[in-house]
């Protein structure tokens, strides 16, 4: 087991050394990180890298193969009311579909001896005001998206672990998931935050967690590694993909994967010298795109492929800003 | 909220058992169609009870235990199914998870599911035994005497803890087997056909101490054990199962969907 790493700010949630098996199978290897107090952090990985298993683990409910997953500085058990300390939303199923949404938030206020207003102002706060008395069986994903928070919130919790909270909300919900996260940072909370849409957490983490296979492939700042992995993929489309691959490999550039019909993917160049590339050379482009930083900065970490492999369900082809399978696991935890 | 980390000792504060239990209440409580299912099944059991009192004759005004008996065990096979439930369901919302996270002692909320069951189960059985006796005088329009008599209460009473302890062995089964349809099938299975073919297969003084030939009409059907005795032999076997789920509960992980 190797230490986590060492950060300057009080850490609020720290695995250690976790290690998880289902039967055979190796999910979580050695697991190290730590998560800042008064951060979001973006937890990032390729489908079956092991996040909801992490967050599982911290949540108490699978026990670690070794190592423990830690809430500052005790296991969940340690806590004697976890939820006044620590809320999760793991899951949009989180209701029986024949309860209404009000009660699927009294019976937690019950438990944790919070009076039962606060499921009234939790509703408000969560945008479900107006179908509290509704039964959840009818609500769509993003509502059961937006009960799953407000049920990990009624504890009034320090720390909130939250397991993809923008799948199934629409344009207007991630952008009011933004700021309700924004503001929970401003109060003081923590959030990790297990995500692979990309685009939506890259201007609001603090820090990223980024595994693949049951391991830490990078952690810190989110400046850090954007500067760490500073490199930009401009992804072009010509009818003359084959001979401006040739021209840019002449230049220098790399072709990351293969190229796909007339579109090819391309680092180590600048969009303005691949432009002036084809100009010179007489080839056409029909489009061209530069990808956003963490994306460009989350391939470069892992190793990621363009491609049709293991795409989360919700996804949309082509759709460059979710998180794809990697090709190579780095064997070693970098820090 | 602060960002505070000190905290009084553990066992000042730690989730009471209490509101385990009012919480797992509330769960049930607020599923309409759980109400609806006791109510109608108890509605159901009442008018079997005053229909087979009317039919049944005792013989000289003597009092017929299976207008009470049988309608009481067919209202423990629903709390039964409702028992298992309360269980399977929880996890098949997620809701279980839930709770495993807020209470991460599976003790308490395995035996908070136990306790809100089994004393839900304890209202509605009391109130459905009081209701089939009543409906059982009306039906067989013995005197008041006869239906107060100690075999009339001894089967009432047997029919009533019945019901409460195949309600919290429907939360055990659940917890074993986690599945609401495998659950439900798996019990109705044994209590109605594999039971049945024991009969055939094993001596008759033997499969009466098998688990649903000891309550209610079947126990009568049978004829070798008293009310008492019954009811001895059924909790025996709702223990049995309770300690085994909840020992397999407390080991294994909790119930992610």
């Amino acid at each position: 087991m190797t230490d986590p790493p060492v950060l300057v700010d009080p850490t609020v949630l720290v695995a250690q050394g976790l290690t998880k098996r289902y039967g055979g199978r190796l999910v979580l290897d050695d697991l190290n990180f730590a998560v800042r107090a008064g951060s979001i952090t973006g937890f990032l990985g390729p489908n079956g890298a092991g996040k909801s298993t992490t967050m599982r683990l911290f949540m108490g409910l699978e026990r670690p193969d070794a190592g423990a997953a830690l809430i500052d500085g005790k296991p969940l058990t340690g806590w004697p009311e976890p939820g006044r300390k620590v809320g999760a939303a793991l899951s949009n199923r989180c209701a029986h579909p024949g309860r209404t949404a009000r009660d699927s938030l009294r019976w937690i206020a019950l438990l944790l001896g919070v009076p039962e207003r606060t499921c009234t102002e939790i509703l408000e706060r969560v945008g479900l005001a107006d179908a509290a008395d509704r039964r959840t069986g009818e609500f769509s994903l993003g509502m059961r998206q937006r009960l799953a928070l407000g049920q990990a919130m009624v504890g009034d919790p320090e720390v909130l672990l939250l397991d993809e909270p923008m799948n199934g909300l629409d344009p207007q919900g991630i952008s009011w998931l933004r700021g309700m996260l924004a503001n929970l940072r401003a109060d003081g909370r923590t959030v990790l935050m297990a995500s692979h849409l990309l685009r939506e957490i890259e201007d609001l983490v603090d820090d990223l967690v980024i595994i693949s296979a049951g391991r830490v492939v990078e952690s810190g700042s989110m400046i850090g590694f954007l500067d760490k992995f500073r490199e930009e993929t401009v992804t072009i489309r010509s009818e003359d993909v084959h001979e401006l691959v040739t021209a840019i490999r002449e230049a220098g550039g790399q072709v990351r994967g293969a190229v796909l019909r007339e579109e090819v993917a391309v680092v180590g160049l600048s969009a303005r010298a691949i432009g002036r590339l084809a100009r010179d050379r007489g080839l056409s482009i029909d489009e061209m795109s530069t990808q956003r930083r963490l994306e460009a900065a989350f391939e470069a970490a892992t190793g990621s492929v363009r491609g049709p492999v293991s795409e989360p369900a919700d996804s949309e082809p082509g759709d460059a800003s979710v998180i794809r399978q990697p090709r190579d696991v780095p064997a070693g935890t970098i820090r | 909220m602060t960002t505070s980390t000190r905290i009084p000792p553990a066992e000042v504060r730690r989730i009471p058992l209490t509101r385990v239990v009012a919480a797992e209440v509330y769960k049930l409580r607020s599923i309409r169609s759980y109400r609806w299912t006791v109510a109608l099944a108890a509605a159901a059991v009442v008018v079997a009870a005053g229909v087979m009192s009317a039919v049944v004759d005792g013989g000289g005004g003597a009092f017929e235990p299976d207008p009470i008996a049988l309608p009481l065990e067919y209202f423990a096979y629903a709390m039964m199914i409702i028992g298992v439930l309360a269980v399977t369901s929880d996890i098949a919302s997620g809701t279980a998870a839930i709770t495993d996270s807020l209470v991460p002692w599976r003790t308490r909320v395995v035996f908070g599911k136990y306790l809100a069951s089994g004393g839900l189960a304890v209202l509605a059985a009391v109130a459905v035994g009081v209701l089939v006796l009543l409906a059982a005088w009306l039906g067989s329009g013995a005197d008041a005497a006869t239906m107060v008599s100690s075999d009339a209460l001894a089967v009432t009473t047997a029919g009533v803890a019945t019901i409460c302890l195949a309600t919290v062995l429907g939360v055990a089964f659940g917890i074993l087997v986690r599945s609401t349809a495998a659950a439900v099938s798996l019990l109705l299975l044994w209590s109605f056909l594999i039971e049945t073919v024991l009969i055939f297969v094993i001596p008759e003084q033997w499969a009466a101490f098998l688990p649903f030939k000891t309550i209610g009409g079947s126990r009568l059907l049978m004829g070798e054990l008293s009310a008492g005795a019954g009811l001895a032999v059924f909790a025996l076997y709702t223990a049995v199962l309770v300690t085994v789920a909840s020992v397999y509960q407390i080991r294994r992980d909790s119930a992610v969907v």
